[in-house]
């Protein structure tokens, strides 16, 4: 993982040639070349026009260019459900789904993710009842200050978008970058287990 | 009061309608959804940002900073200097800022920008020029004490040691621990019209609102703290600190709202948790495999200043644990230039345990006893530190009845047996150089036990209030914040039992000092045993209330009265409460309760832990296979609270054994492992599948409900019945902690030659 603090903008995106991150979650580099040939003194701060689909909305948004997606999700539009823990990808708090899978939001530019398709536990409940990973982890117990929750549910389905029917141990690696410090871990993989099994309530 | 809460107590049923019955959290739709919303999710309109400036060394002067880069930065509104903060201390020993810095990352300055980049732009942009000395991080390194050392004493250790049977010397290092909160630190501030409101992920509003009020120079009433639900504390949010008091400060010298928010690169500095401690311990047995004497040498790197020197006294198990009439407990509080402590579950508690415990197992080992009948042989019949009777029915000390169902339901001497008969055959093949490495089992067994005790009695101050609505719904009102222990769950379980007002039509208001009344923290095991008393009595009063109107509504005697459902019942006949308080016009009822004093007597919420351990005779690497927690904590009033409650502080324990250390490089004392890939946590492919928490079923005639903590009882013997089964596994009690991986390899190695 880049330590992205301890790493100018442009270093990093020279090195990286930007689509690299986004390859790896089967996205198209966005246009990079200006930004990766600016000058090493001190700039103005980029500012740059994109466009997030978000929950299946699309959001035009103008960021600066060291923004993360997190901080994007969470202040400009709102969705107080991507949490930052640790804000340099090694908690999963910020956890949300690009394209179907996981991503550490923290650790995501903002304008990389531009027009990407982004999924954030805010859209899992139609606000009327749960959606079937919510709701077991509601019955498995596998939520104490909750903090983690939101993230380890969406990479939980991260996963089962990839493998629908993951056994217990790929459940636990699945759910191996999402720290959780009440430690719910045991409950949190009965919880996606019984989503697998179909089990429902009572598994 | 003792025999008036006896006789409740007899009255409730171990599980009711409600109490005792297994519930979800009550509100943990709101956690899942992403909707429910903490303190770093507070955002006010004009609110500015503030990022700290940290020291690069880690003792010294910083001769020169120079804020002028900082200043310039776009949208920075002010740079604050050591100077300006000089009269703020945190305890009275922590400088908010200082030019003087005593360990590595400490804060030197601040600045405050309109945006969160700005702020963080400026603090990097810092210039500072430091002198350097010579610092020390390691308990070996240093010499200065902070405070005398703390000592306790009964008995004659010294003479029943020259007179004992056997006599037991070992020094054991318990590694520092880090809360890790995932939440981090954060506080929003915001000053309006002469009021100062405190919006804190904390676990301990009013002792925050009395510490801004002080320092700030503000009446107790224009001062609002409101504890939002704490992404985790673990002890370490349990006062106002340096970024509550500058963001206080902040927001009344720049009249706008100021957030504070701390993020990895603050956190292993700021909350300093439970510091590194070496303990050593001597024991004497005599010739019936009775503990005679037990000596305790600790040492404790307190951190550069005089601050929660105290914290982690290792007392209450030493004194308290075993039946020993020679005990003497030294501590010393050493200086270190490493961050300071804050309180971390279970305290000093946890060092106790990680030596004792281990001890307890090589002694057992020594004299060829079982380790769990060694300990139920030296179990005290009354609390050995006072001589007063446990306040079970029937007076026993219920740490036997946690052995001695852990050992049946762990199967403890078959896991054993079992466990050891497959390392003689692992061993034998290892032992035959050629066979070794064609064997595909390479994995030792070892199954290990611990024990212990903490207060967990809870207490006043602490009241409640519960308010039942004309729509039948109600809300209560305590004043502890909700720090993910699942306690407003446990408050809606207890009313519901009383109301007959169904948990979900329940809400329960935490942490609010401008609504609820003044109450301890949210620490140590005592929320549910302090508060849950007062909301019984407050739904009490309630119910008493329900049941006039109802009698009254219905024409029928007050004793017909059944509330049930969100329902008054009489003869089978359902009327909603709505209906009668709507008839009634009442619009609202109240009900109050407070908390009692304890009665006299011994009170301590206790523990057994039992462990199964693998340990891969290749790479050391531990796995523990299997946990379970055996619990006295009276009733059990929310069963999958409790249940979490254990198995999250055994998995906390499990880190503490297994992984987690901070370290420092031992010649400039910077931190070398202060982020979390670095410093190694749990995850979900460390903590077993097969991990439970269960009652032991000992009552408890202490308060109105029966109930004692449980917060920190898994924590605390987890990690020494981790340790313990992984000396069995290996057959040696030398490998220090953590345990997962080069130490243990060390002594499978050492056992080869």
């Amino acid at each position: 993982m880049a330590r992205k603090r301890k790493i100018s903008r442009r270093s990093f995106l020279a090195s990286t040639g930007g689509g690299v991150l986004l390859a790896g979650i089967g996205m198209a580099a966005p246009p990079l070349a200006r930004a990766a040939t600016e000058s090493a003194k001190p700039t103005p701060v980029r500012r740059l026009s994109i466009r997030l689909r978000v929950n299946g909305k699309s959001h035009s948004v103008t960021v600066d260019a060291g923004r993360t997606l997190a901080d994007v999700l969470r202040e400009d539009i709102g969705l107080t459900g991507v949490k930052v823990g640790c804000n340099r990808g090694q908690c999963g708090a910020c956890t949300v789904l690009v394209y179907g899978r996981p991503v550490n939001s923290c650790s995501l530019f903002a304008f990389l993710a531009d027009g990407a398709a982004i999924t954030t536990i805010e859209s899992f409940s139609d606000g009327q009842t749960l959606a079937p990973l919510q709701q077991a982890f509601v019955d498995h117990n596998a939520v104490q200050c909750g903090f983690c929750a939101p993230g380890m549910i969406c990479a939980a389905k991260g996963l089962l978008n990839s493998r629908p029917q993951a056994d217990e141990d790929q459940i636990r690696e699945g759910l191996s970058g999402n720290l959780c410090r009440c430690g719910v871990y045991a409950n949190a993989v009965k919880a996606v287990r019984s989503v697998v099994t179909g089990s429902g309530r009572s598994g | 009061m003792a025999r008036k809460s006896n006789s409740k107590n007899q009255d409730m049923p171990d599980v009711g309608v409600r109490i005792g019955r297994r519930t979800p959290k009550i509100n943990a739709a709101s956690f899942v959804t992403g909707r429910a919303a903490f303190a770093s999710d507070v955002s006010l309109p004009n609110m500015a940002h503030v990022r700290f400036v940290r020291s690069k060394i880690a003792n010294g002067d910083a001769v020169r900073l120079d804020p002028r880069a900082a200043s310039a930065v776009e949208g920075v509104l002010a740079v604050i200097l050591p100077e300006e903060m000089d009269s703020f201390k945190i305890g009275g020993a922590l400088p908010v800022l200082t030019a003087a810095p005593r360990y590595f990352g400490e804060e030197l300055a601040a600045v405050c920008a309109v945006t969160d980049a700005a702020a963080r732009q400026a603090a990097a942009s810092f210039s500072v020029d430091y002198r350097t000395t010579p610092a020390v991080s390691r308990l070996e390194d240093a010499a200065e004490d902070l405070a005398p050392p703390a000592v306790a004493k009964r008995g004659d250790p010294d003479r029943a040691l020259a007179v004992a049977a056997a006599v037991f010397k070992r020094t054991y290092r318990v590694p520092a621990q880090s809360p890790a909160p995932l939440e981090p630190h954060v506080v929003v501030a915001q000053f309006t019209r002469g009021e100062l409101t405190i919006h804190e992920s904390t676990q301990a509003p009013f002792v925050v609102r009395e510490q801004i009020s002080r320092r700030l120079d503000l009446p107790l009433e224009r001062v609002r703290v409101m504890g939002l639900p704490a992404g985790g504390g673990f002890g370490s949010k349990l006062s106002a600190g340096k970024h509550t008091l500058l963001a206080a400060y902040l927001a009344m010298k720049l009249e706008r709202p100021v957030k504070v928010m701390l993020d990895l690169g603050d956190e292993p500095f700021y909350p300093g948790g439970r510091p590194e401690a070496v303990v050593t311990l001597t024991a004497g047995v005599d010739d019936k495999n009775r503990l005679t004497a037990l000596v305790a040498e600790t040492a404790i790197a307190a951190g550069p200043y005089e601050y929660g020197v105290d914290w982690f006294l290792p007392d209450e198990i030493f004194l308290g644990q075993y039946a020993c009439a020679n005990v003497r407990v030294t501590t010393r509080r050493v200086k270190t230039n490493t961050p300071p402590p804050s309180p971390l579950r279970g305290m000093g508690s946890v060092v106790a345990a990680a030596a004792i415990e281990r001890m307890m197992d090589e002694i057992a080992a020594a004299r060829g006893v079982d380790p769990a009948e060694f300990r139920l042989a030296n179990l005290p019949s009354r609390n050995p530190a006072s001589g007063e009777p446990y306040l079970t029915p029937d007076r026993a000390n219920s740490l036997a009845a946690c052995v001695r169902k852990g050992v049946e339901a762990f199967d403890w001497v078959n896991a054993r047996m079992r466990a050891q008969q497959q390392n003689f055959a692992l061993n034998e093949l290892r032992a035959d150089v050629k066979k070794r490495w064609k064997y595909q089992e390479q994995l030792l067994r070892g199954v290990g036990m611990a024990i212990s005790v903490w207060d967990g009695a809870g207490g006043p101050p602490a009241p409640a209030v519960m308010r039942v609505f004309t729509d039948g719904t109600a809300v209560i009102e305590v004043g502890a914040s909700e720090i993910g222990t699942e306690t407003e769950t446990a408050f809606a379980l207890i009313a519901s039992e009383r109301t007959g007002i169904p948990p979900e039509n329940i809400r329960v208001v935490m942490g609010d000092t401008a609504v609820a009344g003044y109450t301890l923290p949210s620490c140590a095991s005592r929320t549910l045993a302090s508060l849950g008393p007062a909301v019984d009595e407050a739904a009490q009063h309630c119910a008493q209330q329900l049941r006039e109107l109802a009698a009254r509504t219905l024409a029928v005697n007050e004793r017909k009265v059944e509330l049930s459902g969100g329902s008054a019942i009489v003869k089978g006949k359902s009327t909603p409460l709505a209906d009668i308080l709507r008839q009634a016009g009442v619009r609202e009822l109240t009900g109050h309760g407070a908390r009692a004093e304890n009665p006299r007597g011994a009170i301590h919420a206790t523990t057994a832990v039992f462990a199964e351990a693998s340990v891969d005779t290749v790479t050391g690497q531990v796995r523990v296979e299997k946990l379970l927690a055996v619990q006295d904590s009276g009733r059990v009033i929310h069963p999958a609270g409790f249940e979490n409650q254990l198995t999250g502080g055994m998995a906390m324990g499990l880190g503490l054994a297994l992984f987690e250390d901070r370290v420092f490089d031992p010649a400039g004392a910077q931190p070398l492992n202060s982020d979390w890939s670095r410093y190694r946590m749990p995850t979900a492919s460390d903590v077993p599948a097969d991990i439970a928490g269960v009652s032991a079923q000992v009552g408890y005639t202490g308060n109105s409900i029966g109930a004692k903590g449980v917060g920190e009882c898994g924590m605390i013997p987890a990690a020494p019945a981790i340790a313990n089964a992984v000396a069995h596994a290996i057959g040696s009690f030398d490998a220090a902690w953590p345990l997962s991986g080069s130490s243990a390899l060390e002594q499978i190695i050492r056992s080869e030659s």
